[in-house]
């Protein structure tokens, strides 16, 4: 039974899109924010006493903010950093932007991933499976989107992920990783709000030529579970030497 | 292989007819009130248990949907379209065949609601059942509101003049706090008198009456209940901690704080007092007491090159020269040996709303020292080397009261201002005695001296200062503006006692000098400083920056010193001065920087001009001033590299040069005796001491295999040092002067590595630092080369 799921999925999805027709294509820019303070309050090691005063010296709304773009058609998606944003920040010095690429192919149900992380660049490349979402009440507007919310547990960064998806753009696209719900996630909320991804511009129009991906995206290669395995390990070393682990992964 | 393939056939076939025989199709038709279709909704198939999304699909035009090949168990249907209220479905299916649930009827949301919550105010409303939940902390209201200005702001609800509510046309009755019932039953007691600040959700329903409940329906119209969901409080109460300690010798130690805070006050006190010497003040204790204040940079304003700059400008050694420092210092002192006794403590106190951020401080501390001291030390000369012994014994006091004020207010998401004010009271008080005792290479006594000296000094610094920051609409273009000033005025007084012996060669007393100084001294000096930067960027890549500084500072002193013969004073031509100084600096500079994907390059170039101008006379009776006007201009150049390199390497390079100008005390050309084996003088031909220093850092760290490596070259070169031209006599007094002479040169590098053998248990670092130093010094017209190297 367990493989019918995705198909389904899959055949609902083309149905969906043949349905709607015209547009199914474009870019969403999104807004991607973290908390630092949100982030160390649910390290395990870190003391009461230390929390109280990362809250106290930390500007409450203080969040680090970097834009990114998600380009789709609907066979496949692509979210990367926004190139077309000024490269320097406003103090003028600019940051060296690791590599980072989401490119999902729904056609085929493919993922790969290119990221930089732990001293080098991976490429994971594997089947694409989505997560399993809980359904919630809420509706909010994004952008002039109508979202609905569902829920999700990440249980390899111990996450906990609020998405608000739209089911205007039918397909079942995101930021980051995630994806799977009946539309696209124009907002994802992690961990009570240490990471915020909001939509801030939704562009659809006509991709005739689909999604040009880089031609360098070298890397190590590497399948999902490896993957999965080389955060887990390095979660695990961090929490245990009481070191703030996301300095050197994505959080 | 052969086996196995008629197998997994069928497995597969197996698993088919599974399927076939279990799984069925959900079809139905989404409408609206009217019965017309829904195009397009949205249908979604949910676990029943956990609404789990188990599949999905939309409706095509006719409003028509197929869940196909769904498993026969129950679930929940849960239908969407744009603007109409959700609908969820229980689906059981039969054991057999198909399900049809026909028309799903959709109603529409109230039009008015829709658009104003969730469209217009972008506030999530969540709609369960019956029940429609607002998140209160997306209306804005303003701090102190009550609960009933925000109920103002809900769209869909309405509050009456006499605090009645009603909602969506139907009067609310009721109104629980966290699901009770606060203050009986009266809506407007819960309304009126809770603060908006403490409401996190609010959820409107309708209640059952009491005969709705026992019958199913109802006589009297629907009524609704309002619940007001209370936020967990960011923090309620303060914490605070207090250590006690005590040694022997009468040490002890005692250390206390208390903080309180909210999102938008913190305050905090702190105190502490010992005799140990220990400064007993931590970074934590730092951070816990300035809370969001810990970190203000760039509050100094003054624009440059950036990091590494350079433009700090130096006077030179003038002794009265003293700096007010920052509070951090306070609270990162060093330790101090001898008999201490600190007493400190400092309030603070935060306020910061949207644009608002302002911060006070005071702050006191009384640091004594009483310390008794012994030194040996032995000199050498071309041809002959001397020794020297020293007896000390010394009670000096400090005590300052200070207050800081600091405003940041953001005009808009473009200007920002910064306001710093600070205030300081200083009290010194030090008593000084004790002998020199001097030797000649046989050990035979040549000088001896006896000492009393005490000093009071009375001082007030005032500092205040205004920062502008402006951004364009034009990412990277930007502006920033500063002026400052400062002013510091003391009193001094002290008195200057000594007894002097001189021995001749065979040890034998050859003369007696006897000093009794009355010093009183008034400062007034104040500094003028503005700074402008603009950036203006060329492309994404490019950016030019151009900054002018201006600095004037002015000083004057009196200072009036008397000798005391036989009780009368009379005063001292050599050692009284009065002056005015006046030093203008002038600095242009611009600068280009690249930046691009963590490769930052910058160069740059800047002229200063430095004017001094000096006025003073040496002594009341002293009818002539000597007037100094001196004018330097030198270039300074900058360069810094910076790469971000992938995996977490970086390297950077810089090239800096500064300039010291000679301060107005070495450039005066007067003598001072208050050390009779030690005298100064001053040196009116002296010109800016010039410093080049080239650095490079290469830095990485491996997150994975926790090994990190860090090194870095420094080299300075100097031209035009002050150098101190000394010549000692035939009695071993010295005659000091400061000249410029060929610079010295020094390097430093260091290397560290660090990895761990057992990961978190045990890591080893290794560090090696190489130092060397060349420096000139003229002694007797003999120069003298120090080279020092050291590992």
């Amino acid at each position: 039974m367990k493989f019918n799921c995705p198909l389904i999925f899959f055949l609902s999805i083309l149905f969906s899109i043949s349905l709607s027709g015209q547009h199914l294509s474009g870019e969403i820019t999104y807004e991607r924010t973290s908390y630092w303070v949100k982030i160390m309050e649910e390290l395990p090691y870190v003391s009461q006493a230390e929390k109280d005063r990362a809250a106290l010296t930390g500007v409450p709304d203080d969040g680090y903010s970097s834009n990114y773009v998600l380009r789709f058609t609907a066979d496949e998606s692509c979210f990367t950093h926004d190139e077309t944003a000024a490269t320097s920040e406003d103090d003028g010095w600019a940051w060296r932007k690791d590599d980072y690429l989401i490119h999902r192919d729904l056609q085929h149900m493919r993922r790969t991933d290119w990221l930089e992380m732990l001293d080098r660049t991976y490429l994971v490349e594997d089947d694409l499976e989505f997560p399993k979402w809980k359904i919630r009440s809420e509706i909010k507007d994004i952008e002039g989107y109508v979202c609905m919310s569902a829920e999700t547990w990440d249980t390899i960064k111990h996450q906990h992920i609020i998405a608000w998806f739209t089911d205007e753009i039918p397909l079942p696209i995101g930021p980051e990783m995630v994806g799977g719900l009946p539309g696209a996630i124009l907002e994802i909320e992690v961990n009570g709000g240490a990471l915020v991804v909001t939509a801030k511009k939704i562009d659809l129009k006509p991709m005739p030529d689909g999604i040009s991906l880089p031609k360098k995206m070298k890397g190590k290669k590497v399948d999902l579970a490896t993957y999965q395995k080389l955060i887990r390990t390095y979660l695990h070393d961090s929490i245990g030497a009481q070191r703030n682990p996301y300095w050197s992964i994505r959080y | 292989m052969r086996r196995l393939l008629p197998l997994a056939v069928l497995l597969l076939l197996s698993q088919w007819m599974y399927a076939q025989s279990k799984s069925l199709d959900i079809s139905g038709t989404v409408v609206d009130t009217l019965g017309e279709p829904l195009p397009l909704s949205t249908v979604l198939l949910l676990d029943v248990v956990d609404t789990t999304l188990i599949s999905y699909t939309r409706a095509d035009e006719n409003g028509h949907f197929i869940l196909k090949k769904q498993k026969r168990t129950a679930a929940l249907l849960k239908i969407s379209y744009v603007g109409f209220m959700p609908q969820i479905i229980n689906v059981n299916p039969a054991s057999e065949g198909d399900l049809d649930i026909g028309n799903v009827k959709l109603e529409e949301i109230a039009k008015d609601l829709f658009e104003v919550v969730v469209k217009a105010a972008k506030a999530p409303m969540s709609i369960r059942g019956d029940t429609i939940e607002y998140d209160a902390s997306k209306f804005k209201v303003a701090p102190g509101s009550s609960v009933e200005d925000l109920l103002r702001r809900l769209p869909g609800i309405e509050v009456g003049q006499d605090g009645s509510i009603s909602s969506e046309g139907q009067s609310v009755t009721k109104v629980t706090v966290d699901g009770k019932r606060f203050f009986g039953n009266d809506p407007k007691t819960a309304t009126k008198n809770l603060p908006a600040e403490g409401i996190k959700k609010v959820q409107v329903f309708d209640e059952e009456s009491e005969e709705e409940k026992l019958t199913g329906a109802s006589s009297t119209p629907p009524e609704k209940t309002m619940n007001l969901e209370l936020k967990e409080e960011f923090k309620k109460g303060g914490f605070g901690k207090i250590i006690a300690g005590a040694g022997t010798e009468e040490r002890a130690e005692l250390k206390g704080n208390y903080n309180k805070f909210n999102k938008t006050e913190q305050f905090s006190i702190i105190g502490i007092g010992n005799n140990t010497g220990r400064n007993g003040l931590s970074w934590d204790d730092y951070q816990d007491f300035r809370g969001s204040q810990s970190f203000n940079w760039d509050d100094d304003g003054d624009f440059g090159f950036g990091s590494g700059d350079g433009y700090i400008i130096r006077y030179g050694g003038d002794e009265e020269d003293e700096d007010i420092g920052d509070i951090e210092n306070s609270f990162f002192g060093d330790e101090s040996s001898g008999f201490p006794r600190n007493i400190q403590g400092g309030l603070n106190y935060t306020y910061t709303q949207d644009k608002t951020d302002l911060n006070a401080v005071y702050f006191f501390d009384r640091n004594q020292l009483r310390a008794d001291a012994t030194r040996n030390q032995e000199n050498f000369l071309p041809d002959a080397t001397y020794s020297n012994e020293a007896i000390s014994s010394q009670d000096n006091t400090n005590m300052g009261h200070r207050v800081q004020l600091r405003l940041e207010q953001k005009i808009d998401s473009l200007n920002t201002l910064v306001f710093n004010a600070n205030g300081v009271l200083n009290q010194r008080d030090n008593l000084n005695d004790g002998t020199y005792r001097y030797y000649r290479s046989n050990n035979l006594l040549s000088n001896f001296t006896l000492y009393d000296n005490q000093f009071k000094q009375d001082a007030r610094y005032l500092t205040g200062s205004l920062i502008y920051r402006k951004k364009f609409r034009k990412k990277g273009r930007s502006l920033g503006w500063s002026g400052a000033y400062f002013v510091n005025d003391s009193e001094q007084n002290g008195t200057q006692s000594s007894i002097n012996e001189f021995y001749d060669d065979n040890g034998l007393l050859d003369s007696t000098s006897v000093i009794e100084q009355q010093i009183e001294a008034i400062g007034l000096r104040q500094q003028i400083k503005s700074s402008a930067i603009y950036v203006e960027p060329f492309g994404k890549r490019l950016y030019w920056q151009t900054f002018y500084n201006y600095n004037l500072r002015l000083e004057s002193v009196d200072r009036d010193v008397a000798d005391v013969i036989q009780d009368t004073p009379a005063a001292n031509d050599f050692l009284s001065r009065y002056y005015d100084n006046r030093i203008d600096l002038h600095r242009l500079g611009t600068s280009l920087r690249y930046s691009y994907k963590g490769i930052n390059i910058s160069a740059g170039l800047a002229g200063q001009e430095y004017q001094l101008e000096g006025d003073f006379r040496s002594g009341p009776t002293v009818m002539i001033d000597t007037v100094i006007r001196r004018t330097f201009q030198n270039w300074v150049p900058n360069v810094n590299l910076n790469f971000d390199l992938k995996r977490n390497r970086y390297l950077s390079g810089s090239y800096t040069v500064n300039a010291n100008a000679p301060s107005m005390r070495n450039l005066q050309p007067v003598v001072d005796n208050s050390n009779p084996l030690f005298i100064r003088e001053g040196n009116p031909n002296l010109i800016p001491q010039i410093n080049h220093s080239f650095q490079m850092m290469f830095r990485q760290f491996s997150p994975a295999t926790f090994t990190n490596l860090f090194t870095t070259i420094r080299f300075n070169i100097s031209e035009n040092a002050f150098v101190q031209e000394q010549t000692v006599d035939s009695l071993l007094v010295t005659n000091s002067k400061t000249i410029n002479y060929k610079g010295g040169q020094s390097m430093w590098t260091s290397i560290n590595y660090g990895f761990p053998i057992i990961k978190n248990k045990f890591t080893v670092n290794l560090n090696y630092s190489y130092s060397w130093n060349k420096r000139f010094a003229l002694v007797n017209a003999v120069e003298n080369e120090t080279q020092s190297n050291s590992h």
